[in-house]
């Protein structure tokens, strides 16, 4: 049996350990593209939310390419996305293909239940190996959100424009190329050390922008418009929690615990909105944007793909967090008609504001104090 | 001592709730008044005020509210996470009474309860503090008023006459019933000569059964009524199609319609249309497509073999 699954930015790094680790067999899609896009749009509903098509992508370019069962992680809720499976099995169905699907419910899932749903492919694996293949997997998430976050504080920084992207792209081909964990740390840790030596400019105070909306926009590069190397380049830092490790944290480990810890963005958003949940992160957009106005950002960019109702939602409360707290948020929508050219002179715009802002609070400030 | 007087908006889950809420307020000794049925000056009030991207009936509703402003004690939005076991409501559903308080600068307090039949949630503390009510008494007419016939539909029949062929016509009651974003399709078929059939004329456990494979999983409320109603008209012999009434950028739907538009090759016999609304439609569009329809129905075009 041949496992594929799709991509969501970093995650498949940690897919790639667990699944090394459980010695199991799989296809890892390329990273997503253009072609992803175009071949999962063909064959999707036309006002599916653009996530949807590229996972619809990658599964056809895996089901290509040898595989025969599908690996997805999916959370019941108001969102689209628990639907994702339902619906991809029978377009794939009507194009001909046979498949094993297994989905893993994110919200409710517990070490029987992995067991049991992936319990064909796991024939043979003891208990032992698949303790070890969750810690190994919980160790690599984070050190790779560590990773991409060292890249972010080097970007905007660095004397050769690009060389941090550089770094991160040859650092991502050797991730690919590794087998198992300690190999992809080992990738990871040289990709740190290749980033650390890049020089840059230590006097330089960029612009701190937060990055916050839809998980899956914000976490794959592709359907951002590599929107952290836009806002690098133009000198700002990108600060975001929407990231694998926080994707992990919060669906898989807190399920985990036996306690209920308190979310500090929840809490946050609680004075926006009374709803505790409308569906895919949108509680959190709005805990986010509060919580990162507190923190003293330059500027926050809410970025989702097209239709997406959480984040829509998220966007009618955002007015009042900035009137609240004052920083300037800009509103991306992005679908697979969206321009880069557009999307570019919205970010040097808005870049370019904030940085007036900055002057012009220094000036006052300056003002004040003589 | 004056009773407190309550506003219900005439739009969203009135159609299928709004009779239950009166029940429910007037139990709790309220006055009731509702806003009038959908007019151009509401639609435009609510398209300006609410998101770009929320969905059209939506923005009639904050439409509504915004009318409402000032004309009651307060405005009545329940936040709807699930009103039957197994299912969830659609996101907006839950959020509605955020959104108006976030969008639209009221004057006038929002009422609120929280109704989640899946977790066996319902909360009106607030409400029964804000009438001055005890909350036991409050949730016990909850349950009577409300809670009961929650999930049961719409309570507009539709009315289905004689031996004309039928097209049935599909979409979120909030639309189908809305005198204005339903943009009169009802009478439109009913002049070509049709009658039209709706939801209504199927029951509520054929169309869970219906809407596979979602049948023994969780799925919207929304999605069993209009994915299950879809299956159980088009495989009734007098039915010769099906309009499905969307509006555009809806979540629930972009799954539906699919889903419809794959169980519907099942019956070649049944012509298949999807119309796509927005603030934007306008009359002549929309009456050449439902024109273009019936044509194809009354055989005015040839099959190309």
């Amino acid at each position: 049996m041949k496992i594929t699954f799709p991509h969501m930015g970093p995650l498949y790094i940690t897919a790639k350990v667990i699944l090394d680790t459980l010695g199991l067999d799989y296809v890892l899609p390329p990273s997503c593209g253009r072609q992803s896009l175009e071949r999962g749009s063909a064959h999707s509903p036309e006002g599916m939310c653009m996530p949807f098509k590229t996972i619809l992508g990658d599964l056809l370019y895996g089901l290509d390419h040898g595989a025969d069962v599908i690996l997805f992680g999916e959370s019941c809720g108001q969102c689209r996305q628990g639907y994702f499976g339902a619906l991809h099995d029978e377009i794939l169905h009507e194009l001909g293909y046979t498949f094993t699907r297994m989905d893993l419910n994110l919200a409710t899932m517990s070490y029987e239940d992995f067991k049991r749903k992936l319990a064909p492919v796991l024939d043979g694996v003891g208990g032992a190996t698949i303790a070890r293949a969750f810690v190994s997997a919980a160790r690599v998430v984070f050190a790779a959100d560590r990773m991409f976050e060292l890249a972010r504080g080097v970007r905007c920084r660095e004397l050769e424009r690009g060389a941090a992207d550089c770094a991160l792209r040859d650092g991502e081909q050797n991730i690919r190329c590794a087998h198992g964990y300690s190999q992809v740390m080992s990738a990871i840790r040289n990709t740190e050390g290749r980033l650390r030596i890049i020089p840059t400019d230590t006097r330089r105070v960029p612009l701190k922008i937060a990055v916050i909306g839809e998980i899956f926009v914000c976490c794959e590069s592709f359907l951002n418009l590599e929107i952290e190397r836009r806002l690098g380049g133009l000198g700002a830092q990108v600060c975001t929690s929407m990231s694998p490790g926080y994707w992990v944290r919060e669906h898989l480990i807190k399920n985990l615990l036996p306690f209920r810890l308190e979310s500090k963005t929840r809490a946050a958003a609680a004075k926006y909105v009374q709803s505790h949940d409308f569906g895919g992160h949108g509680v959190d957009t709005v805990g986010s944007a509060s919580l990162y106005s507190g923190e003293a950002v330059d500027g926050i960019v809410h970025i989702y793909p097209l239709t997406c109702m959480p984040e829509i939602i998220a966007g009618s409360a955002l007015p009042s967090v900035h009137s609240d707290g004052g920083v300037p948020i800009l509103t991306l929508v992005v679908d697979e008609l969206t321009g880069e050219a557009g999307f570019q002179t919205r970010l040097e715009a808005f870049a370019d504001m904030l940085e007036m802002r900055r002057a012009n609070n220094n000036i006052n400030n300056n003002i004040v104090n003589m | 001592m004056n009773r407190p007087r309550v506003a219900i908006p005439r739009a969203m889950y009135y159609y299928e709730q709004g009779e239950l809420w009166e029940r429910f307020f007037r139990s709790l000794g309220c006055e009731v008044i509702f806003s009038p049925h959908t007019s151009g000056e509401i639609l435009d009030s609510g398209t300006v005020l609410s998101p770009s991207e929320t969905c059209l009936p939506v923005k009639v509703f904050m439409g509504h509210v915004k009318y409402l402003d000032g004309k009651a004690d307060y405005i009545f939005i329940p936040s709807l996470y699930s009103i039957e076991q197994n299912a969830f409501s659609c996101p907006e559903a839950c959020a509605l009474s955020d959104m108006a308080g976030l969008c639209l600068g009221l004057t006038t307090p929002i009422l609120s309860v929280e109704v989640d039949v899946r977790r066996g949630v319902f909360k009106c503390t607030r409400l029964a503090r804000t009438l001055g009510l005890s909350e036991d008494f409050v949730r016990g007419v909850l349950e009577s008023t409300v809670l009961t016939r929650l999930g049961a539909g719409a309570a507009v029949p539709s009315a289905v006459s004689g031996n004309r062929s039928k097209i049935a016509v599909v979409g979120h009651p909030y639309i189908l019933y809305d005198p204005v974003i339903s943009m009169g399709i009802s009478e439109k078929l009913e002049r070509g000569g049709y009658s039209v059939l709706t939801a209504s004329s199927t029951g509520r456990r054929e169309r869970v059964r219906l809407s596979v494979p979602f049948a023994d999983k969780h799925f919207w409320s929304e999605g069993y009524d209009l994915l299950g109603a879809s299956c159980a008209l088009m495989s009734r012999p007098d039915v010769a199609g099906l309009i499905f009434l969307t509006p555009f950028a809806c979540g629930i739907d972009s799954v539906v319609v699919d889903l419809v538009r794959r169980r519907i090759k099942a019956y070649p016999g049944v012509r298949f249309m999807a119309l796509s609304l927005d603030e934007h439609t306008g009359q002549a569009g929309f009456e050449t497509r439902i024109e273009a329809f019936l044509d194809i129905l009354n055989g005015s075009y040839k099959e190309i073999v």
